[in-house]
C-alpha cells in the first residue's frame, strides 16, 4: 500500500472513531436535513429571512444605488454564508471516511490489494449525486452573485428566491404532489409544443409576405402561437389573411383544451394526494405530543371517553378502521389515525411510540373479538404497558385478562352492584355519585405526596387539614387504604391522599402544601 | 320485606338479579319472549312471561307496591320508556329505576316517570375516565361501596330528639371520638341536595335530614347509638 494510501486510510479510521467528529457531523446533519430536529426550523427560517432581505436589496438596487454596506452583506455576506450551508450539506450529504474504511476492511477480507481509484471513483459518484440534485444546483446558483463582477451573475440573486423552497414545507408538498403527475404533464407539454410549432410554421407562411401583417419574422410567429394558445392573447399580433385566421381558430381550441387538461390534471393529483398530505400531517402531530392516552376504536363509549379527556384537558389520538366513525371523531377536532389497532404496522407507520408517549391504552372497540386481538397486539410489543379495556360479554373476562389487560371495565357489573347500593342507601349512595360524577363543585381528589412536600412535613398533622375546610377520607398507600389517618400517622413519599372538597380549595390547598412552610 | 322484580333478562338484568338475590331480596325476573324465559329460568331465577301493554294489576296483588323496587331493563329504550310509563300510570308511588342506552334516552325515562335513570354509556365512560385519572379514589371508591370489608358507607336520619339538631355542621365533633367522617347531609325537603362537609359553607341540621357518613362498621354502629 503507498504512502498516501495508507495516510488516507488511517485518517479515515481516526475520524470514524472519532465521538466529536461524528457527534458535529451529526449534528449539522440534524440542524439542514431532519425534519423532526427541533432546532431546524430556526434555522430555516433564519435561511427564509435572509433570503427575502436580500431579494428586497435586488428589487430596490433596480432604480436607486445601494450603499456600499448593504452590497456588501448582499455580494459578500450572504454568498458566505450560504457557501458554509452549500459546504455544510456537502459534507453530511455521505461520509468519505466511512466508504474508505468500508473499502479497506472489504479488500482486506477478499485478499485484494486496496486500490485509491476504487474508493476515490465511489466517494465522486456519492458526492456527484448531491451536486447533482436539484436543491443543490438552485443552493450553488444563489452563491453565484459572489461574483458580482461579472454582471450577468447578479441576476443569480434570483435563484436565491427559488431556495426558500427547501425551507417551506408546503412548497415542498405542492411540488411532490405535482410530481406524481408528471407523465401526464409531460404529454400535454408535447402535445401544447407540437401545435405551437405548426402553428407557428403557418402563420408565418401565411403572414409573412403580406404587408398588412404585422407578422414577420419565424420568432413573432412563436410569440404569436404562445400567447394565442395560453388564451391570454394580447393583441400586439393580428393575423390578416384568411389562412392565419384559421389557424388562429384552431389554435384557440386547443389552447382551451389544453389549458381545461392541466386544470383537471392539477386538481386530480391533489385529490389522490390529499389523503397522504393528511397522513403526514397525523404523523408531525403525533411526534410533537409528549405523552397521551391512545383510545383504539371510536365506539359509543369511546366517543363519550374522548370527549371527556378532551374536556379535562387530557392529551389522547384515537385509532380506528372505520373511515366513517373517524370521521365523527374529526368532527370534534381529535388527533385522529385511520389505522387499524390490531396491526403491528399501524403503529409503526405513524410513529406512535409506545415506551415513551403512550401513558395507557383504551381498547374500547365494539366487540370482544377486537378488543382481545388489539390487546394481544399491544401486549406482544410492550410487556409492561397499562391496558384497560371494555368488555362486552362476562363470558370473555377471563380472556381479556389472558391477553393482558391490567383494567377490565364491565358496565353490566358495574350497573348491578350500583342497583344493589343504590336502593338500599340512596341519598348516600346520590352524595357519592355527585362527587365522583364531578356535576357539582364540591369533588373527590387525589394529591400525591412528593419529595418536596415530604421535605418539610413529616406526618399527617403537618397537613393542617383541619385549617382548611377539606375532607382527609384517607391516605392510599402500596395497594393499602388508610382510612381518616391518626394525626400521629408517619407520611411518605408516594403516598396519595383522598381529599373531598372544591375544586379550587383542593387546588390552592395543593400549593401551599408545596410552598409554605410549617407554622409551629 | 322488601322484594325486586326485574323487566326483560339480558347481561344487565342477570347481574342486578344476581346482586339482590347475594343480598337475600327476594328478585322476579319479568321477560316478553320465550328464549329470555328459559334463560332466566336455567339460571334457577323465579321468572314469568308477560306482555308489553298488560295493565300490570297483577304486580299490584302479588307485592307491596310500597316495598317493591322495579328494573325496567328491557334491551330496547322505546321499550323501557314504555314500560315505565305504564307502570307509572298504574302505581303512583312505585319506585322505578330504568335502565337506557345513552343520556338523551335517560332523560326521557326521567320524564316518562323513573326515579332512576340510568344511562349506560355514560356509566362506562365515567368509570373509565375515573380509572385514567383518579386510580386510588376508584380503588378506595370499591373497597367502600362494593367490597363489603370493615369500610362502609352509611345514611342515618337525624330524629327530632337527636343531640345534633340544631347544631351547626361544622361545630359537630361528635363523630371525631367514634373514628368516622360526615361526607355529607341531605336535606329531605328539597330532593337530591346535599349539603357537603367539605364544601364550605355552613349547614343547621334538622330533624328529618340525613347524615351521610362513612367508617368502619363497629364505629358506625356506636355513632347510630349515640345520635338517636
Amino acid at each position: 500500500m503507498s504512502f498516501i494510501s495508507k495516510f488516507i486510510v488511517d485518517t479515515a479510521y481516526i475520524l470514524q472513531a472519532s465521538k466529536r467528529y461524528q457527534g458535529t457531523k451529526h449534528f449539522f446533519y440534524a440542524l439542514l436535513e431532519d425534519d423532526t430536529y427541533p432546532y431546524k426550523k430556526y434555522f430555516d427560517y433564519i435561511m427564509m429571512l435572509l433570503i427575502l432581505s436580500s431579494v428586497m436589496l435586488l428589487i430596490r438596487q433596480v432604480k436607486y444605488p445601494l450603499p456600499e454596506y448593504a452590497v456588501f452583506y448582499n455580494d459578500y455576506l450572504i454568498s458566505l454564508i450560504f457557501l458554509t450551508e452549500y459546504s455544510l450539506r456537502f459534507w453530511v450529504h455521505s461520509s468519505i471516511s466511512k466508504e474508505v474504511v468500508h473499502q479497506y476492511e472489504k479488500d482486506e477480507f477478499l485478499g485484494y490489494r486496496f486500490r485509491l481509484y476504487r474508493v476515490t471513483s465511489k466517494v465522486l459518484k456519492l458526492k456527484w449525486r448531491y451536486v447533482s440534485s436539484y436543491y443543490a444546483i438552485i443552493d450553488l446558483l444563489a452563491i453565484m452573485p459572489f461574483f458580482h463582477q461579472l454582471r450577468i451573475l447578479r441576476l443569480f440573486i434570483l435563484f436565491r428566491a427559488f431556495k426558500i423552497f427547501r425551507y417551506t414545507k408546503s412548497i415542498q408538498q405542492f411540488a411532490g404532489v405535482l410530481a406524481s403527475k408528471k407523465f401526464e404533464f409531460f404529454t400535454l407539454m408535447v402535445f401544447a409544443a407540437v401545435m405551437i410549432s405548426v402553428s407557428a410554421v403557418l402563420i408565418y407562411i401565411a403572414e409573412a409576405n403580406n404587408k398588412d401583417s404585422a407578422i414577420n419574422t419565424v420568432f413573432e410567429a412563436f410569440y404569436w402561437s404562445f400567447v394565442t394558445i395560453s388564451t391570454v392573447g394580447y393583441g400586439d399580433f393580428v393575423p390578416v389573411t384568411d389562412l392565419g385566421r384559421l389557424v388562429a381558430m384552431v389554435i384557440i381550441v386547443s389552447g382551451v383544451a389544453v389549458l381545461a387538461f392541466s386544470t383537471s390534471i392539477v386538481v386530480s393529483a391533489f385529490t389522490e394526494q390529499l389523503d397522504g398530505i393528511k397522513e403526514h400531517k397525523v404523523i408531525t402531530d403525533i411526534s410533537k405530543k409528549k405523552r397521551f392516552y391512545l383510545i383504539c376504536g371510536y365506539s359509543d363509549v369511546a366517543e363519550i371517553v374522548a370527549k371527556r379527556l378532551q374536556k379535562d384537558g387530557l392529551s389522547f389520538v384515537v385509532l380506528e378502521k372505520d373511515p366513517q366513525k373517524l370521521a365523527q371523531a374529526n368532527r370534534a377536532k381529535m388527533l385522529t389515525v385511520l389505522a387499524d389497532p390490531a396491526r403491528q404496522e399501524s403503529y409503526k407507520e405513524y410513529g406512535v411510540d409506545l415506551q415513551k408517549q403512550v401513558i395507557a391504552v383504551l381498547c374500547l372497540e365494539d366487540t370482544d373479538v377486537q378488543n382481545i386481538y388489539t390487546a394481544l397486539t399491544i401486549r406482544s410489543m410492550h410487556p409492561q404497558i397499562s391496558i384497560l379495556s371494555y368488555l362486552h360479554d362476562g363470558k370473555n373476562r377471563k380472556k381479556l385478562s389472558l391477553a393482558g389487560v391490567n383494567n377490565i371495565i364491565y358496565t353490566q357489573e358495574l350497573i348491578g352492584v350500583l342497583s344493589r347500593e343504590f336502593t338500599g342507601k340512596p341519598v348516600a349512595f346520590e352524595a357519592i355519585n355527585a362527587l365522583r360524577s364531578q356535576s357539582i363543585d364540591v369533588v373527590i381528589k387525589e394529591l400525591l405526596i412528593d419529595e418536596r412536600i415530604i421535605s418539610h412535613r413529616n406526618s399527617v398533622e403537618d397537613l393542617q387539614i383541619h385549617e382548611t375546610k377539606l375532607v382527609l377520607l384517607g391516605i392510599y398507600r402500596n395497594k393499602t387504604f388508610y382510612f381518616n389517618p391518626k394525626m400521629r400517622m408517619e407520611l411518605q413519599i408516594g403516598d396519595i391522599l383522598v381529599l373531598i372538597g372544591s375544586d379550587m380549595m383542593i387546588e390552592e390547598y395543593s400549593l401551599n402544601l408545596h410552598k409554605k412552610r410549617v407554622m409551629r | 320485606m322488601k322484594s325486586v322484580v326485574v323487566f326483560g333478562y339480558n347481561e344487565y338484568a342477570k347481574e342486578i338479579a344476581l346482586n339482590f338475590t347475594l343480598a337475600q331480596t327476594p328478585v322476579m325476573i319479568y321477560v316478553i319472549d320465550e328464549k329470555s324465559l328459559k334463560e332466566a329460568k336455567a339460571d334457577s331465577f323465579e321468572a314469568a312471561l308477560v306482555e308489553l301493554d298488560d295493565d300490570w294489576l297483577e304486580i299490584g296483588e302479588k307485592f307491596d307496591i310500597k316495598q317493591l323496587i322495579c328494573f325496567c331493563a328491557l334491551d330496547d329504550d322505546a321499550q323501557n320508556v314504555f314500560l315505565t310509563i305504564s307502570l307509572r300510570a298504574e302505581y303512583e308511588e312505585l319506585f322505578i329505576i330504568s335502565l337506557a342506552t345513552s343520556k338523551v334516552s335517560a332523560d326521557k325515562l326521567h320524564l316518562a316517570g323513573a326515579n332512576k335513570a340510568v344511562a349506560k354509556l355514560e356509566t362506562t365512560a365515567n368509570a373509565i375516565v375515573e380509572c385514567l385519572e383518579k386510580p386510588a379514589v376508584v380503588e378506595v371508591m370499591h373497597e367502600i361501596l362494593y367490597h363489603n370489608k370493615e369500610l362502609k358507607l352509611a345514611e342515618y336520619t337525624v330524629n327530632s330528639e337527636s343531640v345534633l339538631v340544631n347544631q351547626q355542621l361544622h361545630d359537630i365533633t361528635l363523630h371525631e371520638s367514634f373514628d368516622i367522617i360526615i361526607l355529607a347531609i341531605a336535606d329531605k325537603r328539597i330532593e337530591a341536595e346535599f349539603t357537603f362537609t367539605s364544601a364550605g359553607y355552613n349547614h343547621t341540621v334538622k330533624a328529618g335530614d340525613v347524615l351521610v357518613v362513612i367508617g368502619r362498621e363497629k364505629d358506625l354502629e356506636n355513632f347510630e347509638k349515640a345520635i338517636i
